[in-house]
């Protein structure tokens, strides 16, 4: 062994020293585990190299000259997969000779299947009758890849082991010639019927990709006649549909004709494919006569084209006595659907809650009819109460924007389901315009639950818009209090900088409500700046529920804090009262880890929240220790 | 309930197994889990690759109350002994075939369908055995590792009427399907930029060649890839050679491409442009040689452009449409979905499916075995997301920028760029 090792390494470095390029030499003798260095540089300058260069050439060459050698196998490996990129004819002779040899057969394969050279096909006729094995095979296949009509008669010729290979390769060369061949195999003893369709079928496929439509029908026909297996026949019904509709429209009639026929599933999923008038004289002439399951399957078909061709079919669907039927119409006319479709569609949702309202409703939401938001608004005209705010959700999940100037109008009605629908879509869909004509409206509004609503969404709309200048320029305007402090919560729901201005003042109102609604706005703010007002609440009020409110938004915020929390309780420390005040602040500090807690506990401690103190201490503790 | 061309409403189990033998004939009651559907109703699998994808995913089929698993194979004689228990555990018996050849699985008459998850070396030959067998099919991602063999993979599908589901599952998971709403309904204005983020890979160093382990067909594991020599490191990491692989940008990224095809309703065509860099494997230390990290951009003809970024962490991994008026973004390992506008959010569902669960996906596929109606990641609609990755690594490959043309599926003026698109299977293996 050692003296083998020996000589091989000799004999590699021979190879090797042959080479005046140190890179080429490297690959000759290569073998897994070592560098990857030399590979790397002749990959790199086939990265950089002009295609057709003198550079690439001189490559080429230096690849081939690989193969030609003592190579290792990963050696040779590597010239060919560096061949698939840039081998030509002038080294097509190189490769050849690797393709008698079972080992290297299919790297040799692996580089000629991407040359164009018509030179190839006769290189691999000349090694077929040579090659065994596994080489035998790989030539076998190339040529059924390369798809040349003149190999039709050696592989026509192969019989015993490879023959499945042969008739696999003739099925993808598909001529006329290959066809002829296959065909005559039939009449044999002991045939693979199964292999042999599945090559005729192939050939039809190719046929059909040729243009060759007569040839390719003939082929789908005798198949869907004779197959041996039913896979055959489905395959060739769903070949004939994409070469010749007309010819398979006659088939799928034909099979839809007679009940429990198979193929029926396949052949009313490819009907759905077709042009439009073969659809007509297939699915729809026999619609009625279908099972419902297969009716279903038919508007599902129907639901994958583009266009709204079939809107007919559909919208007499919905009137099924089945209701899996009328479900699937409801669902194929979000794709397919009209304007009518939209009105047959609101008119189903708003009925009773049922399956087919849910899924009318869905359906509305996904319509891509383009009209589609239009006819909803003509719909709301109609409509009052609970079903005109179902509709104003549809429009509100469509995000249909062409919408917000009708729903502000709807906004200042008298329909309170319509006004909070409206304010709530607007929350969602309206623009920096609305939020002022919005705001006009909640100063109009009597109604407190529509107030509320109204707040939100006005809120909810300055806040995404980034547009709180209306909100703020009516606070500066309003004299009612109860309307004042509706702006102030308002404000609550959009915080920025202006906001936050107005409502911090708005602790120093004059009047009790408009202090009320600027401490429990504060006391929800997220935002750090509204601690310090907090605080100057906590130490000047004499509103029992204010310094409870205002408590607890400090505690809150100072628990969010990102730094300094420990300062921040002890500016919170001093306002403890009671003994809820001191379990409320207690519960923060004890998830302090900061030595300087535990004396804010002995601050808070009192009777009432000893075992609370205590707890707070434990756990500080705790975290100190971690 | 429609039948399936002659087949769904006959139940076989006549079928004789092989190595791990069973009982030849299998009374449809023992393998039966629930009582809702008559096993003659049920859609029976098999399993072809049986490693850790599949013990994830064969669960979510099992769950299913119309399907009965039957059979499973792989070329390691360790997992296919695993998954078996695993099948028949979930059954409530050990009556699970395996087949250590997955050409004897797919000859047996009682298998309606197949779930492949293979090495992604395995994954559109096999498809394509399967469909020529006559089995409808779900494949795991990524779907092809050459795109002509995806495009030869659709030919096999229509060629035999097969009704394919991609493992794109996250097209049927809410997450996803809303961000793509948003976008298509305009709520982040134009549609500019959809970012994609997949992990940076480990390079795999140098190794020698060792012993092929006892109970491993190693030959069928290379399955179409070149031949090599059995190295432990390699194999295990053969998602980072292109030989076996296709690098992280193909492997996760087509997920990614997928949505993006999706949201753009692109999914019969793809990009018309490509370009890119990419960070390489030291070649003294390392044998892989797909990248380890990079950014490539693909830009639609309407002008939209995907950015994939490989880059961070397994779980940075995300998708991201920017719009001229906002973004929305899927963090995939929280399922966690952001928005600017916040408000965009409100729309959501409720449902908190995460990527993981391909529940959906599975159902889906149910369905269209029953209606012959198309999947929603059917052969073509997969092979174009994958496209779309395979032309990012030979744009990086290559160190160029690439024209494409999807009508033809072809490189503009770049010979070599097209030599790439195709890479000959070694035989006997035929896609």
């Amino acid at each position: 062994m050692k003296y083998f090792t020996l000589s091989l390494l000799f004999a590699f470095s021979s190879i090797a020293s042959a080479w005046q390029d140190p890179d080429y030499a490297a690959i000759v003798s290569y073998k897994r585990g070592d560098s990857r260095a030399a590979m790397r540089v002749v990959e790199e300058n086939i990265r950089v190299g002009k295609a057709g260069s003198q550079e690439i050439k001189n490559m080429e060459e230096n690849l081939a000259n690989i193969l030609s050698g003592e190579s290792t196998y990963d050696g040779k490996l590597f010239a060919c997969k560096m061949l698939w990129i840039i081998g030509s004819e002038s080294s097509l002779e190189k490769i050849g000779k690797l393709l008698s040899d079972e080992k290297t057969a299919d790297i040799a394969c692996f580089a000629l299947a991407t040359q164009a050279s018509k030179k190839v096909v006769p290189l691999l006729l000349d090694a077929l009758p040579k090659a065994k094995g596994r080489a035998k095979i790989a030539i076998i296949i190339l040529l059924g890849e390369k798809r040349d009509a003149s190999a039709v008669g050696a592989l026509a010729g192969i019989s015993g082991a490879n023959w499945s290979f042969a008739v696999s390769a003739l099925g993808k060369i598909g001529t006329r010639d290959a066809v002829t061949a296959l065909a005559s195999m039939r009449k044999k003893d002991g045939i693979d019927l199964s292999t042999l369709d599945a090559a005729l079928l192939q050939a039809a496929q190719e046929m059909g990709k040729r243009g060759k439509q007569g040839e390719c029908v003939t082929l789908c026909r005798d198949l869907l006649a004779q197959a041996a297996v039913q896979h055959i026949k489905r395959g060739a019904l769903s070949v004939l549909a994409t070469a010749d509709p007309k010819a398979a429209a006659k088939e799928i009639n034909a099979i839809l004709a007679k009940p429990g026929t198979p193929l029926r599933s396949t052949a009313i999923s490819l009907a759905g494919t077709l042009p439009e008038p073969l659809v007509r004289s297939t699915l729809l002439a026999r619609m009625a006569s279908l099972p419902a399951t297969e009716q279903v399957d038919l508007l599902i078909a129907l639901e994958a084209r583009e266009g709204t061709a079939f809107v007919d079919a559909l919208h007499n669907a919905l009137n099924h006595k089945d209701q899996n039927v009328r479900l699937a119409a409801i669902g194929g006319l979000a794709k397919e659907g009209n304007a009518d479709s939209v009105n047959r569609l609101v008119a189903l949702m708003l009925k009773a809650a049922t399956k087919e309202s849910a899924a009318a409703r869905q359906s509305l939401v996904s319509s891509v009819h383009e009209d589609a938001n239009k006819a909803l608004l003509d719909c709301l005209d109609k409509t009052s109460g609970t079903d005109r705010s179902r509709l104003i959700g549809v429009l509100t999940d469509r995000r249909a924007k062409g919408s917000v100037s009708k729903l502000v109008k709807l906004c200042s009605g008298q329909d309170q389901e319509t006004m909070t629908a409206s304010f709530r879509a607007l929350g969602v869909m309206g623009n920096c315009q609305a939020v002022g004509l919005m705001v006009r409206a909640l100063s109009q509004l009597e109604s407190s639950e529509v107030r509320n609503e109204a707040e939100r969404a006005i809120g909810a709309a300055a806040k995404r818009t980034k547009h709180t200048l209306p909100i703020t320029s009516a606070w500066k305007r309003a004299t009612v209090p109860e309307k004042r402090a509706s702006l102030l919560r308002t404000m609550g729901y959009a915080p920025d900088e202006n906001t936050f201005g107005e409502v911090a003042g708005a602790l120093a109102d004059t009047d009790h409500a408009v202090r009320d609604a600027a401490v429990r706005t504060l006391a929800g703010w997220p935002g750090p700046e509204a601690l310090p007002p907090l605080l100057s609440v906590l130490g000047s009020t004499n509103n029992d529920t204010h310094r409870v409110l205002a408590l607890r938004g400090a505690v809150r915020l100072a628990e969010s804090a990102k730094r300094e929390k420990t300062n921040l309780f002890k500016k919170i420390v001093p306002h403890v009262k009671s003994d809820a005040d001191a379990r409320l602040v207690l519960g923060a500090v004890g998830k302090l880890a900061d030595p300087e807690a535990l004396k804010l506990v002995e601050e808070v401690r009192r009777d009432g929240v000893k075992a609370e103190a205590d707890r707070a201490v434990a756990e500080i503790k705790k975290i100190l220790k971690k | 309930m429609s039948k399936k061309s002659g087949s769904i409403s006959r139940r076989r189990f006549l079928a004789a197994s092989t190595a791990f033998s069973v009982p030849l004939i299998v009374p449809a009651s023992v393998l039966g889990r629930g009582n809702s559907v008559a096993p003659s109703e049920r859609i029976t699998f098999g399993s072809i690759g049986v490693g850790n994808r599949a013990k994830r995913v064969i669960p979510h089929f099992i769950q299913q109350e119309d399907v009965q698993y039957v059979a499973v194979s792989d070329c390691r004689a360790d997992r296919l002994k695993a998954a078996r228990r695993l099948v028949g555990g979930q059954h409530g018996s050990e009556a699970c075939r395996a087949y250590p050849d997955f050409r004897e699985l797919l000859a047996q008459d009682d298998i309606d369908a197949v779930f492949i998850a293979t090495g992604d070396r395995w994954h559109s030959l096999a498809t394509s055995y399967a469909a020529r067998a006559g089995k409808d099919v779900y494949c795991e991602k990524p779907i092809s590792l050459s795109l002509l063999e995806g495009r030869k993979m659709v030919e096999t599908c229509q060629r035999y009427g097969t009704i394919y589901q991609a493992g794109h599952q996250r097209r049927s998971v809410d997450s996803y399907r809303f961000a793509s709403e948003v976008v298509q309904k305009g709520m982040i204005g134009n549609l500019q930029t959809v970012e994609m983020q997949v992990w940076r890979a480990n390079p795999i160093a140098h190794a020698r060649e060792e012993p092929v382990p006892e109970g491993w067909d190693y030959d069928t594991w290379l399955g179409p890839t070149p031949w090599k020599p059995f190295v432990p490191a390699h194999v295990n990491g053969w998602n980072y050679f292109w030989d076996t692989g296709a690098g992280m940008i193909a492997a996760m990224g087509c997920h990614y491409t997928d949505l993006m095809q999706m949201t753009l309703q692109t999914d019969d065509t793809g990009p018309v442009e490509f370009e890119g860099q990419a960070k390489w494997p030291d070649p003294v230390k390392f044998y892989s040689d797909t990248p380890i990290s990079g950014e490539v951009r693909c830009k639609y003809a309407n002008g939209v452009t995907g950015v994939m970024v490989q880059r961070r962490q397994f779980n940075d991994r995300y998708i991201r449409y920017i719009g001229d008026e906002g973004w929305i973004q899927v963090d995939d390992a929280t399922n966690r979905v952001t928005a600017e506008p916040e408000s965009i959010l409100s729309l959501r569902g409720v449902s908190s499916k995460s990527w993981s669960q391909t529940g959906g996906h599975i159902r889906n596929l149910l369905d269209s075995i029953r209606s012959r109606k198309p999947t929603v990641c059917a052969p073509e609609t997969a092979h174009r997301a994958m496209s779309i990755c395979q032309l990012m690594n030979i744009c990086l490959r290559l160190g160029r920028k690439i024209t494409w043309n999807p009508a033809t599926e072809q490189v503009v003026g770049d010979d070599e760029a097209n030599r790439m698109l195709w890479r000959a299977p070694r035989s006997p293996w035929i896609v």
